[in-house]
């Protein structure tokens, strides 16, 4: 790679940062107050863990565990966080990830814009480089901030003290990788065919991973189901039992390097007219 | 050959460069069905040339376009510019520090201002950042244009004027415009034909696509038609001209009596429009029969005579109806 190519990448990622830089922190804001909301509940819910256990138990395991939820844990910070945040961050975070994804070069597509960019003294290698890291970098920060805000607001808005670092370096990690697997996926489908198709495709995604993961907790189900959703590879149960994530996560790094390749494959060659 | 070692910004001259040919596509082709797209296009664009190329919507203009800015594969064909063979997108990154493309649709990044939009261009080339920076600013002030403004805010004329500035200020060798005048007032058109020209004159090539006939009339030195995805017609505007026949025109006055204008009439044809003749078919009546004509004009209680240039809008239709 010669300076002009990484003083192009570089051009061209700063521009993606301060071009995307307020939709990411009106996410980032949105979930930290949820977060805040949540932690308000905690000590409540922690007190009474034991009458909770009680009501939880009569209804189906499998119930908790699509939702990432597990009962031994839920009185501690780490499988409230499970619960009730990522649950929902598992969920909602894909869709996001999947249409950030897509407008990285479909939306500029879409928008016109890449007509422009196209026709500049860069290469495709760089201009693809450059938006697919910067895309990166976001999901990374995005999910660092969340994170960083649930563990201030533990800190201020329940008694518990002693921060369980492990667990929320782990789901930083984890969640981010997760997150990036759909970034890819809508920017791979977006490329293939159009923003929308990029979107749909990362929310088709995460339906079918979600689903894999509740017919797997059924009791007499084929094991196969499990590898078949990424819930499998991001088991933050694992990480709320004071267990480390596993080589299970090394996957989402391989799906992400080979989206990665194949999204710079088709884009090499695309006709955008 | 020019003798003279003109400089520009840039550290080429026009002697440099003022032998090659900037553009050469022979044959290109891009169908999407049978007529719609571009069919065996042949396209060529010298140095300090001006070329027009026109047609009505679909015609195939924007297809050849993305093809000669590598925006589009071409299914067959082949393609030069500045030199260099074009066949793989890979190829074209080179050549773009040379060419300055104004696409049809002005969109750019919605969210900055038209100045960090300059900038960013900027940034993608190499080259004293400083002048380039210089040379954007005042083709802004020439085009009239706040470059201050959030893009998402200003008119379509003034992000065409964006477009504009994005496509020139870095005094590329071959400009390739599609509808650079859309939107713009008559004021700006002007100035834009202006900077266009004097781009042409220190020795840029600039491709035109245009709907404004008169401006390509203005400025073209050579004009290329397309019709239903093949080119109909590559020639000087003069040579267009020259194709098309005069109009003459008779007109009568309130004083002229039936049997005036049927004696006229029977020489030279039927009324066209109330009491007005007008010929399209004027060799003839002109080489064979002038002294027929002149004496009918001052016995005949004509009142007014005129032979009209045929306007390259007229020329189009023409070529368009066969």
């Amino acid at each position: 790679m010669n300076n002009s190519t990484t003083a192009n990448i570089g051009a061209i990622f700063s521009n993606e940062i301060r071009n995307r830089w307020k939709g990411v922190m009106i996410w980032v804001v949105s979930w930290a107050a949820m977060s805040a909301m949540l932690m308000l509940f905690f000590d409540t819910l922690a007190a009474s863990k034991d009458q909770l256990e009680a009501v939880f138990s009569t209804l189906p395991p499998e119930l908790f565990s699509a939702f990432a939820t597990d009962l031994k844990t839920l009185g501690t910070i780490e499988g409230y966080i499970n619960s009730q945040l990522l649950s929902l961050l598992m969920i909602a975070g894909p869709i996001w990830a999947a249409w950030f994804g897509s407008q990285l070069i479909a939306g500029e597509h879409s928008s016109g814009s890449i007509s422009w960019l196209l026709v500049q003294p860069v290469s495709r290698f760089a201009s693809y480089t450059a938006k697919v890291s910067a895309g990166i970098f976001w999901m990374f920060l995005a999910n660092g901030l969340i994170m960083a805000a649930t563990v201030i607001f533990t800190l201020l808005l329940t008694q518990v003290n002693d921060i369980p670092w492990n667990y929320f370096a782990g789901v930083t990690i984890g969640l981010s990788l997760y997150s990036t697997v759909f970034l890819l996926v809508g920017n791979l489908v977006g490329i293939l065919h159009k923003q929308s198709s990029g979107i749909l495709a990362g929310a088709g995604l995460m339906a079918f991973s979600f689903t894999a993961n509740l017919i797997s907790a059924i009791e007499n189900t084929p094991e196969f189901f499990k590898y078949l959703s990424l819930y499998y590879y991001f088991n933050v149960e694992k990480l709320s039992n004071g267990q480390t994530l596993g080589g299970e996560i090394l996957l989402l790094p391989a799906i992400c390097l080979v989206l990665i390749v194949l999204g710079f494959q088709i884009f090499r060659s695309k006709d955008f007219s | 050959m020019i003798a003279t070692h003109l400089h520009f910004g840039k550290s080429w001259s026009i002697f440099e460069y003022m032998s090659s040919t900037l553009l050469q596509a022979k044959d290109l082709t891009h169908l999407y069905s049978p007529g719609k797209g571009a069919d065996k296009v042949s396209i060529s664009v010298e140095p300090g040339e001006v070329v027009g190329f026109i047609g009505p919507n679909g015609a195939g203009k924007t297809t050849t376009i993305s093809m000669l800015t590598g925006l589009l594969t071409p299914q067959s064909g082949s393609l030069e510019i500045l030199g260099q063979p074009l066949q793989q997108k890979s190829d074209f990154t080179s050549i773009y520090s040379e060419l300055g493309y104004l696409p049809s649709d002005s969109s750019y990044y919605k969210g900055i201002s038209a100045e960090a939009m300059i900038d960013y261009a900027i940034e993608l080339r190499n080259g004293d950042q400083k002048a380039l920076r210089k040379q954007a600013h005042s083709f802004a002030s020439r085009l009239d244009l706040d470059i201050t403004k959030k893009i998402s805010k200003l008119s379509l004329g003034n992000k065409r004027k964006v477009g504009i500035i994005l496509s020139i200020f870095f005094n590329p060798k071959l400009i390739i415009m599609d509808e650079p005048t859309t939107g713009l007032d008559p004021l700006v058109q002007k100035e834009t034909l202006e900077i266009l020209n004097e781009m042409s004159n220190q020795g840029a090539g600039v491709l035109l696509s245009s709907h404004n006939l008169a401006e390509v009339d203005q400025i073209c030195d050579r004009v290329i038609i397309i019709k239903a995805a093949q080119v109909i017609f590559s020639d000087k505007v003069s040579a267009i001209k020259k194709l098309a026949q005069k109009r003459i025109r008779f007109e009568f006055g309130a004083s002229a009596t039936m049997t005036q204008i049927e004696a006229v009439t029977n020489k030279i044809g039927k009324l066209t429009d109330g009491e007005v003749i007008v010929l399209e078919n004027h060799g003839e009546l002109l080489s064979n029969k002038a002294s027929e004509v002149v004496s009918l004009l001052i016995s005949e209680g004509i009142s007014e005579f005129t032979v009209e240039n045929p306007s390259l809008e007229k020329m189009f239709i023409n070529y368009y109806k066969k």
